[in-house]
């Protein structure tokens, strides 16, 4: 099963009372347990990819389904319900809630998801433990060094065991340390069979996934393996044109 | 300095209107407070201003004889006579639509020599102009009775005139034909004496006729009073004056037996205290609007002030020390902050006619646009000044920043803070309510900063001063409510003549004996002590039938001539306590008294002249007050508790038909005794502490409605997060819901302790000012209903914030953020 499907995507936007067009229809298929970096210069649509694909926005034309379900014509509140489900995202700029703690930042989710507080914590210090954060539970995120408050916005994308985790740049405000400690995370999430799909515009760290699909002008310009494919990639892509 | 001025420069350039945006907020606000501030000083002064513009007279000197001419002449000559005016009661009657005497349009009076009116005890025209002197049909309508009578400039009235044995024996006989006198009013004014403390039925504050009428129709035979407005000079002795006047008296028989010597100082007081009570209401609106003013405002500046100071690690790194960043920001700062406090004062000048407030209104000389320079000058002085103070902190702080703000520290709930978020948490509710508890009491850091302090802390107080309103305005209508509370023990007086005349000892066995549901009955002497050098309005009452004396707070009353009791502000001028002594003079002589009791006393006098009220006013025994003439058991007025289960109608129907030959005025006797001035000023003022806490309640609103709209303004990078969390709009919604009800019920919590604590201290200092028990009660009613309304409007304010937070488009605002 496919957890992202794309067909025709298409996004324009208004700026300025001009019309961009940022995805011009692009066709992505995700397998499960596929690790998929999305690669391409600032502006080519990539992260509006991304937010397309966690229904944080609404395409303009083309289809978009995640674990199935399509995404398009659900109302906002389908939306949240579905994130709650089957997405989680890593920020670039981690987007944490500093007002609190560590264990709450991660525990949230699951309680928005219904769980009670009880087993969101329960969840969320596992999770913690797994990412090496366990230690730092009380602390404030901005405490944290750079790669502890992704690791942290990481762990709480995973909150909800999400089908998809969705990542837009997750290294792109990090030292070089701080880099390869996320990347080696996203290789251990995705050796236990998560599905990532990873925005980034760097080579290097694209690298480290399954598959790359790079963009250009909001249309997918190649899709190859990485020097060291996983045997697991199943891939499948492809670019329409424009009519 | 040059660095300073170019950074100044580009400031203003770049963030010009936000700046004029401030400079007009502060100017409206400001203007709000000086308004109100130079509405109170007018308020207060009002009065004190119209007495010296009135030459408002101090004494009234009326014998039971004729005083017009050489007896007042006499009188004007004593060393301690300034002035003198001639005033008499005419035998003018206006007759209502029942062919009855309408007893506030009695004896209306007429200045007799052209100066009462006009260069003494002059009134305040509110309406037309003064009576020309030379025409006798022109009338001044005064106060109530204009009021009432629905009389306008150019209304025309028509008096008829009594005979002599009507006016001597207070009747009037519908069958006889009387001479008519019509008049016309050509002007409405209010007298100095009348300005809040209204009589309730008076021949001396209805109109005012001319010297030229009196001159023409004034029949000496045939007045119902005779007397002089005296002003003194300063320091004049007023025991002496009496003993003077006595003399002069005794040298003048057509002045009659004996002369009616009132005061003036203690009615001025009383006008004094009700126009003050306004006033200060005023002033306490301005204190608390200017605080919360400062409050918003400040937080205003300050966040405008934070937003631009990214720029001031950059400047410190460029070599500017910490002093130049500062006076950079600060001076913008205090330019808007100066500019705005201008403004204030200039609009607040052109809305000072809108005071004085209240009944002052009426004591205004001079309505209309008066420009307290002084007070503007300093307001605005203050306005910019606190501002500045204000804002300079937070500008030092962030000139002292080396590094920009990152928002490494959190700025999250800590301490109490904490607890109350953990609790939330823990309490099982929705998830939107934890985050709504967290926004609500996380302070923030740099740009999610919001103004959480100040929201709880105008919330808090708001909602305290809205309970302690509460519990005061109970407390005063308990006390408005409650007679025996403001020193009345019985249902009924009964006055002879308006306490003038005498019952004599067979028309006070007469009543009694027609009354025999009556419990308790005493008789009484009205008079006034000279107590301290002081006039005091007294009476001296003897038990009748049963036991009957006004409220005792303390000891016991007087057995015998040589006890006294006092009340609560009598006794503090006197320095005394219950169990000392003190000087009284009754007329013949100061002589020691033994103070017995403290008391608190109705309003217990003659006519409209001084009254005992409350604190102010001493009791003896009847004999002590009594005419050095009046046979033995003969009182000026009778006080009657009816027995439990009487028919209070009845009985006054049959008391006033049994008084009727005995000098009981047909309409007012018998009467429920009036409450004291006092409290008819604070039972008129009694929702002025509600309202103007109502104000703070509402300003504690706008308060939690601007924290809310700048928490969503500042926090939607946080709203976006729970979005792409999982959050629904409605959750979003909610959040921002929480968070009010949050700061409302911290503020409950808080609030409703605190206002009931100081509602009962206020209360207790209140009574204790105005000489009653200060009995308490809880208003458990209003607070059952402010805790519902405080949630459902808290509620209503986060309406507009909710909305717009739930509209947050995550992708847009992550994007942007």
């Amino acid at each position: 099963m496919n957890v992202l499907e794309t067909v025709g995507l298409r996004k324009t936007y208004q700026s300025e009372g001009v019309p961009v067009r940022a995805l011009r229809g692009v066709d992505v298929h995700v397998a499960q347990g596929e690790f998929v970096a999305v690669m391409g210069p600032s502006g080519c649509g990539k992260s509006t990819l991304l937010n397309l694909a966690a229904g944080l926005d609404s395409p303009s034309d083309g289809q978009i389904s995640v674990a199935g379900e399509s995404l398009v014509g659900r109302d906002e509140n389908q939306l949240a319900r579905m994130r709650r489900a089957h997405i989680g995202i890593v920020f670039q700029f981690f987007n944490l809630l500093e007002g609190m703690s560590v264990l709450e930042n991660v525990a949230l989710p699951a309680v928005i998801a219904g769980s009670s507080r009880k087993q969101a914590e329960s969840r969320a210090r596992d999770l913690l433990d797994l990412l090496g954060l366990a230690d730092k539970a009380k602390s404030a995120p901005g405490v944290l060094s750079g790669g502890q408050r992704q690791r942290l916005a990481i762990a709480r994308a995973l909150a909800n065991k999400p089908t998809l985790v969705l990542a837009d740049e997750p290294t792109g405000a990090l030292d070089t340390e701080g880099g390869a400690e996320v990347l080696e995370l996203f290789r251990r999430l995705h050796a236990d069979g998560q599905s990532i799909v990873m925005v980034t515009h760097d080579r290097e760290v694209a690298a480290a996934a399954d598959r790359i699909v790079a963009m250009r002008d909001g249309r997918i310009e190649d899709g190859s393996p990485p020097a060291a494919t996983s045997p697991s990639a199943d891939l499948t892509f492809r670019s329409t044109t424009e009519a | 300095m040059t660095a300073v001025w170019a950074c100044v420069r580009t400031d203003l350039r770049s963030r010009r209107r936000a700046w004029l945006g401030l400079a007009l907020i502060v100017g409206l606000a400001g203007a709000v407070v000086l308004t109100a501030a130079a509405a109170a000083r007018r308020t207060d002064t009002a009065l004190p201003r119209f007495m010296v513009a009135s030459r408002a007279p101090d004494a009234l000197i009326s014998p039971q004889g004729n005083g017009l001419g050489d007896f007042d002449a006499d009188v004007a000559k004593l060393p301690e006579v300034a002035d003198l005016g001639e005033v008499a009661g005419t035998p003018l009657v206006g007759i209502d639509a029942q062919g009855h005497v309408d007893p506030q349009l009695a004896s209306p009076p007429a200045s007799v020599d052209g100066r009462v009116g006009y260069d003494i005890y002059r009134p305040n025209v509110l309406s037309g102009r003064m009576p020309r002197p030379d025409r006798e049909t022109e009338v001044l309508a005064i106060g109530t009775t204009a009021k009432r009578l629905h009389l306008k400039v150019g209304s025309r009235l028509t008096l008829v005139e009594l005979s002599a044995e009507e006016n001597n024996t207070n009747s009037f006989d519908p069958r006889r034909d009387h001479p008519r006198h019509t008049f016309t009013v050509v002007g409405v004014a209010t007298m100095v004496d009348d300005v809040a403390t209204r009589p309730a039925a008076s021949g001396t504050h209805n109109l005012l006729l001319t010297p030229a009428w009196f001159k023409a129709h004034g029949d000496p035979s045939n007045l119902g009073y005779s007397g002089a407005f005296v002003r003194l000079r300063p320091g004049a002795d007023l025991a002496r004056l009496r003993q003077e006047v006595d003399q002069v008296a005794s040298r003048h028989p057509e002045a009659g037996s004996g002369v009616f010597f009132s005061t003036y100082a203690d009615r001025y007081r009383a006008e004094r205290r009700f126009t003050r009570s306004q006033a200060v209401a005023l002033g306490l609106f301005a204190v608390l609007a200017g605080a919360a003013a400062l409050l918003i405002v400040g937080q205003a500046m300050t966040r405008h002030l934070a937003s631009g100071a990214a720029d001031h690690p950059t400047l410190r790194a460029l070599g500017m020390a910490r002093g130049q960043v500062l006076a950079a920001s600060m001076i913008p700062a205090a330019g808007a902050a100066s500019a705005g406090a201008v403004l204030a004062a200039g609009l607040a000048a052109l809305a000072s006619p809108l005071g004085p407030v209240g009944t002052a209104r009426l004591a205004e000389p001079h309505p209309g646009v008066a420009v307290n320079l002084g007070l503007l000058g300093v307001g605005a002085s203050v306005i910019a000044a606190l501002l500045a103070a204000w804002v300079a902190l937070p500008a030092w702080r962030t000139a002292s920043a080396a590094e920009p703000a990152s928002g490494a520290s959190s700025g999250t709930a800590t301490g109490w803070a904490g607890s109350v978020t953990r609790a939330v948490e823990r309490s099982g509710l929705p998830p939107s309510a934890a985050v709504g508890a967290r926004m609500a009491l996380e302070p923030g850091r740099a740009r999610t900063a919001v103004p959480v302090r100040s929201a709880v802390v105008g919330s808090v107080l708001g909602l305290a001063a809205l309970v302690a309103a509460f519990c005061f305005v109970t407390d005063l209508g308990h006390l408005v409510s409650t007679p025996h509370l403001y020193g009345t023990t019985w249902d009924l007086g009964l006055d002879a003549q308006s306490g003038f005349g005498s019952f004599s000892p067979d028309q006070v066995g007469a009543v009694l004996a027609s009354a025999p549901d009556v419990a308790a009955s005493a008789g009484g002497q009205y008079g006034s002590l000279t107590i301290g050098g002081r006039a005091v309005a007294a009476v001296g009452l003897d038990d009748l039938r049963g036991h009957l004396f006004p409220t005792l707070l303390e000891g016991r009353r007087p057995a015998g001539p040589d006890e006294i009791v006092l009340g609560t502000n009598t006794l503090r001028r006197a320095h005394r306590s219950v169990g000392q002594s003190v000087d009284v003079d009754a007329g013949a002589g100061a002589r020691p008294m033994r103070i017995v009791g403290r008391a608190v006393f109705p309003a217990l006098g003659r006519g409209d002249f001084s009254a005992t009220d409350l604190g102010e006013g001493a009791a003896t025994t009847a004999a002590v007050l009594a005419s050095p003439d009046a046979p033995p058991g003969s009182y000026n007025f009778m006080l009657l508790r009816l027995a439990p289960g009487a028919d209070r109608h009845a009985a006054i129907v049959r008391l006033g038909q049994t008084a009727a030959g005995s000098g009981c005025v047909p309409g007012q006797c018998p009467a429920v005794t009036p409450r004291p001035a006092d409290m008819q000023s604070f039972a008129s003022v009694r929702w002025t502490p509600v309202v103007l806490a109502g104000l703070l309640a509402l300003l504690a609103a706008a308060t939690i409605g601007h924290a809310l709209v700048t928490s969503v303004r500042r926090r939607r990078r946080d709203l976006a997060i729970l979005k792409t969390l999982g959050f629904v709009r409605r959750q979003v919604s909610a959040a921002v819901a929480w968070q009010a009800t949050t700061l409302v019920g911290l503020a409950l919590l808080v609030g409703i302790p605190l206002g009931l604590a100081t509602g009962r201290w206020g209360w207790a200092l209140f009574a204790r000012q105005l000489g009653v028990g200060s009995e308490t009660s809880f208003p458990a009613l209003a607070v059952l209903v402010m805790v519902p309304t405080a949630l459902v409007v808290a509620n209503l304010v986060s309406a507009l914030p909710a909305r717009s937070a739930g509209l947050t488009r995550p992708a847009l605002v992550l994007r942007s953020e």
